[in-house]
Order: structure tokens, then sequence, then C-alpha cells
């Protein structure tokens, strides 16, 4: 007989494990399916520290905070079904028909009243920015590079180029210096880095590793091993200047250059994407476009704080476990708009009437000094936030009040502004 | 003297001027205060925190993150990752672990952050 469960959750990374302890908390009986054998996410190889400051007032590793959240979910009655993959998922009565595989039962099928969808996030890779050249072995995206040294012990090179200047890049190129390699420089093709400073403070300028802005690699040459690649210079349209070019060798191409949510798996189902946040359009209770289906953390949108993924899983995991209660009601959706200097904000929807505080994320198009958020419904000012410092490589969070939001008023907007008479 | 570093107190990341000797740095170019200690700490003896990993003998896991139980001077941190590569673990230990005392005689331990389950006997 198929397992009926009321919310199923997909990955075990913190989004799904944060998720799935809110959902047993509030009475539903939970699976918690992760393709790899020991939960944890991608935390598990992120042995640097800096997570968890707001979550739990410490600086811990990824490891000790992926730890604290495994043991709560022990402490539950949640079903971890380790190294299964969810390959296929059908609505069916209402909930959803799953089909997973794992070593001990094959492809088996599992019921799900609603699901939580925390797959994590993907990193881009040298197809995706179109580096030309041989395939060599030894180009390696930075979570690789992170995986074969934290968790498998080897080394992914001894003379290393780093392009990109992505957080996991930065603490990467720390991370191989310690190791004994040598990183012959950071190459980022936008004119600001998009690490955060302390990260190029710590991993860069403390081991005096070069980063070069406007510059990126054009070329990889080697046929079996990387032996090095050509970097060039690159003009305000970030078009390669030939004339710089200049040719580095190495062993070892490090690929920092963005994260991608994962939701290949949402397609066959028409869920709505944003097209800039590469996750599903969400509503406050992070319910996708598809009723029953939740999202949270980094296949959500890519997060540089694992507290706010925490936060993300835990009011998907809660939603999730009353969806099955058919407690939402829903009357209106609508649509959260966006205006001035926005890159995206999360939820790009609200479900009303509504009542209750719910965080709104977002980031800026670009950095800006000193900022005004305002959301206005017309000519109503809902909240109104000073903002100092924005960067678009450092999200934000806001509260939000639904119960000032009219269910039946026009459509809200999310805007940032320059405050008056100061330029960023 | 003079030298410029970045705060990173805050998200702002003013660009600090410091300058003077030991005794009584100048410093400027900071928005706040916190600029003021921040720069006088990294300009007199700057912390770190290290965290690295150490080999196993386990089948599965074959490396256990660890960290210093307290930052320690930048310049040593080499010194310290010499004393870490020695460090081989087998047996059974959760986050928290002390994993070696003193290293360097300085009176900082090695703990795990990782867990690791050796089956008895
Ligand atoms: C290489 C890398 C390094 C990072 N470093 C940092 C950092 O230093 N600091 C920081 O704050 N953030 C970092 N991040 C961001 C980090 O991803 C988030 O902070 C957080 O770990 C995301 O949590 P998550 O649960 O959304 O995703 P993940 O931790 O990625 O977890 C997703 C889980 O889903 C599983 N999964 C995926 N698809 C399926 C499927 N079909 N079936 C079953 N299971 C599936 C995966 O195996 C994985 O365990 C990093 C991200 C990456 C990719
Ligand atoms: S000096 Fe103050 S405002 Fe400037 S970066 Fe440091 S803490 Fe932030």
């Amino acid at each position: 007989m198929k397992q009926e469960y009321d919310v199923v959750v997909i990955g075990a990374g913190p989004a799904g494990l944060a998720a799935a302890v809110a959902a047993s908390d509030k009475g539903a009986t939970v699976c918690l399916a992760e393709r790899e054998e020991r939960m944890g996410g991608i935390l598990k190889q992120c042995i640097h520290d800096g997570f968890g400051l707001i979550r739990f007032k410490e600086k811990l590793t990824g490891p000790e905070y992926a730890w604290r959240y495994e043991n709560m979910v022990k402490e539950r009655p949640v079903d971890f079904l380790s190294r299964t993959f969810l390959t296929t998922m059908k609505p069916e009565n209402g909930g959803f028909d799953l089909s997973f595989v794992n070593p001990e039962k094959g492809v088996f099928s599992v019921y799900a009243g609603s699901l939580v969808m925390a797959m994590g996030c993907r990193e881009r890779t040298d197809r995706q920015i179109f580096l030309h050249g041989e395939r060599p072995s030894g180009i390696f995206t930075a979570g690789q590079a992170q995986d074969f040294i934290n968790l498998k012990g080897y080394m992914p090179g001894h003379k290393c180029v780093i392009l990109g200047s992505g957080d996991i890049g930065l603490i990467m190129a720390r991370r191989l210096t310690l190791e004994g390699a040598e990183v012959q420089g950071v190459y980022e093709i936008g004119s600001e880095p998009s690490g955060l400073t302390r990260n190029i403070v710590q991993c860069l300028e403390d081991y005096n590793i070069p980063l070069q802005l406007e510059t990126t690699v054009t070329e990889i040459h080697g046929y079996d091993r990387l032996e090095g690649v050509t970097i060039c210079r690159v003009d305000k349209n970030k078009i390669p200047r030939r004339e710089t070019a200049v040719r580095i060798d190495c062993d070892c191409l490090i690929l920092s250059v963005g994260l991608i949510p994962e939701n290949d798996i949402l397609k066959p189902l028409s869920v709505k994407m944003d097209p800039v946040t590469k996750g599903p359009v969400v509503d406050q209770n992070l319910e996708t476009s598809f009723p029953g289906i939740f999202s949270c953390g980094n296949a959500l949108h890519v997060n540089d704080l694992v507290d706010y993924v925490s936060e993300s899983g835990h009011l998907a995991g809660e939603r999730a476990a009353l969806y099955g209660k058919k407690k939402i009601q829903v009357k209106r959706r609508i649509t959260l708009n966006t205006a001035g200097n926005i890159q995206y904000a999360v939820p790009q929807n609200l479900t009303l009437p509504a009542k209750g505080t719910v965080p709104l994320f977002f980031r800026p198009l670009r950095s800006m000094g000193k900022g005004v958020a305002i959301l206005k419904q017309g000519e109503r000012i809902i909240l109104k936030k000073n903002l100092n410092w924005l960067k678009p490589s450092e999200m934000n969070r806001l509260p939000i009040d639904l119960s000032l939001i009219d269910p039946d008023g026009m459509t809200p907007v999310f805007s940032l502004e320059n405050r008056e008479g100061v330029h960023a | 003297m003079h030298k410029n570093i970045t705060c990173i107190a805050c998200p702002r990341g003013c660009l600090l001027t410091v300058s003077g000797e030991a005794e009584d740095l100048i410093i400027s170019g900071n928005e706040c205060r916190k600029g003021i200690e921040y720069g006088r700490q990294e300009i007199l003896e700057p912390l770190r925190m290290l965290t690295t990993t150490v080999r196993t003998t386990h089948p599965v896991y074959t490396r256990l993150p660890v960290r210093l139980s307290r930052e320690v001077p930048l310049e040593q941190i080499p010194e310290f990752m010499k004393v870490i590569n020695q460090v081989c673990v087998s047996r059974t230990c959760i986050p928290g672990d002390v994993m070696a005392v003193n290293l360097l005689e300085s009176e900082v331990d090695l703990i795990a952050t990782g867990e690791l389950y050796y089956e008895k006997g």
C-alpha cells in the first residue's frame, strides 16, 4: 500500500529541515526525502563560520548549524528517507502522487497532501557563461571544489585561478591557500565584487590574493589537463578587449559565477516562475501558483544568509501543514508590484484577506547609500522605512503587517527610492 | 606608518586610514565609533577564526570539519594548520567535542564541528 503523509518535504538542507520541524509541530504527518545519505544539504561542506548569528545568536560553522536542525528533526516523528530522489509528481485527489527512487526500495510512490519544495540551488557552470576552448579536466565550480576538499579530502589543483567573486569563490580562495595551493587571482567581470566585503577582506586581503575587477577568462588552454587560461579586461559593455589578453598558467579553474534555484521538477505542472529570481512565484504563505505546493530556501530565491533560509522553511512547513487542514481561505490572490531600485521582492503575490506579520525579502538593483523603502496601496502608505547602505549582494528583510492591506483595494506597490536630496 | 583598511564591523564598509604609531594611532574615514575599535585591533593584532578539516580512519567520511576554540592571531594561522594536519580521528564524536588540546602551547584547543559515528567493536 502506498504510504500517505499530510506533508512531504523534498530536500533536507536547512530549508527542508526547518519545514519538516514546523509541519510536524503543527500536527501534520511528515516525510522528509533527501537524495544524499545525510541531512544538512550544502551546509555539510560549508565548514567556515558565520552561520546562525540571527537564528542562534552565535557564530556557527555550516555543519554545526545543520546539526542543530538535524537534532530537532530527529526529536520529532518525521520519517526521513535518505538516498531518495524525487523523480516525478502528479496531482491526485487534491494532493500529489510522488514517484521516488532509492537503493533499498527501487522505484516507489508516496501520497502527499501538500508538498514543500526545498531542493536548494545549483551552480552556474562554464557552459552557461560561454567559455570557449577545450574541455580539459581541472575546471570546477566553487561548490564542487568545496565538496572535494572539505568532504572528500582531495585537492582540485595546485595553481588555481578563480573566475567570479561570489562568496563561495572567495571562501574557496582562502581554503585552497590554507591547504597549500597557490591562488593566482580572482577575476570578476563586473565593476563591483559580488561577494561580501567581509569575505574580500578575510579571504583575499589576509592572504594577499589579488582581485581584478572588469576582467574575465576568455580562453581555456590544455587538452587532457588544464594548462592555463587567457584573461582579458572588459569594456563598459562587458566585451573583452583583445589587446589586453594575458595568459596565466594554472592547473585549476574555479568558477564562482552564480547560483540558480533548482526547480526543474515543477515544469510539468506549469508552476508560474519569476524570471528574475528563477524560483516560483509565491504568496505570503510561500505557496506557489499550484495549490498545495510550497517553496522555500534557495529553491525559492538565492539567499545569502542561512538564517533566512531556515525562516522561510519554517513558514512553508507550517503553511503546508495547515493546507492539509484546509485552514487557509483564499479570497483573492493579487500581485505585489515593485518600483524604483528593486531587483526583486519575495513574496511576489499576496493572498487576501490576511492577518499577521510576514517577512518581505528584497534585493536592490544597484548599491544605494541612503534609501527609503515604501509599501503603498493607492495613496495609502502601509510601511515606510529608511534604510542605509544597500547592496545587491546583501538581501534585506522587512516585516509587513498584512492586516493593513485592504483586500478589495488597489494593487500594492513596494518601492525603494533615494532619500530626498541625497544621492547614492 | 600609513595604512588603508576596510572596516567590516558593519555592511557599510568604510575605508579607514590608519596612521601614527602603536601607542597613539590616528584613525580616520570611519563613519562611527566602532570603526576606531576595529581599526586599532586590525593594526595591532588582527584575530581570525580558523576552520579546516582533519583526516579520519572512517571508511565513508574521510574528513571531519574542525575549528579552534577561539580566534587566534592571523599570522599564526599557517603554524596552526601544520599541527592540525597531523591530527587523525578514529572515534565517534559530535560538534563541540575537543579533538586535541593546547595546540602550539597556546591554550587553544581543536573542536569538532561535525558528527562522526563508528560502530562499536
Ligand atoms: C556551494 C555553496 C556554498 C554556499 N556557501 C554558503 C555560505 O558560506 N554561507 C551561507 O550563508 N550560504 C551559503 N550558501 C547558500 C546556501 O545554499 C544556503 O545558505 C542554504 O544552505 C540553502 O539551504 P537550502 O535548504 O535551501 O538548500 P541546500 O542546502 O542546497 O539543500 C537542498 C537539499 O535538497 C536535496 N535535493 C535536491 N533535489 C532533490 C530531489 N529531487 N530529491 C531529493 N532531494 C533533493 C539536496 O541533496 C540537498 O540536500 C552556499 C550555497 C552553495 C551552493
Ligand atoms: S566605521 Fe562604523 S559605519 Fe563604517 S563600516 Fe565600520 S562600523 Fe560601519
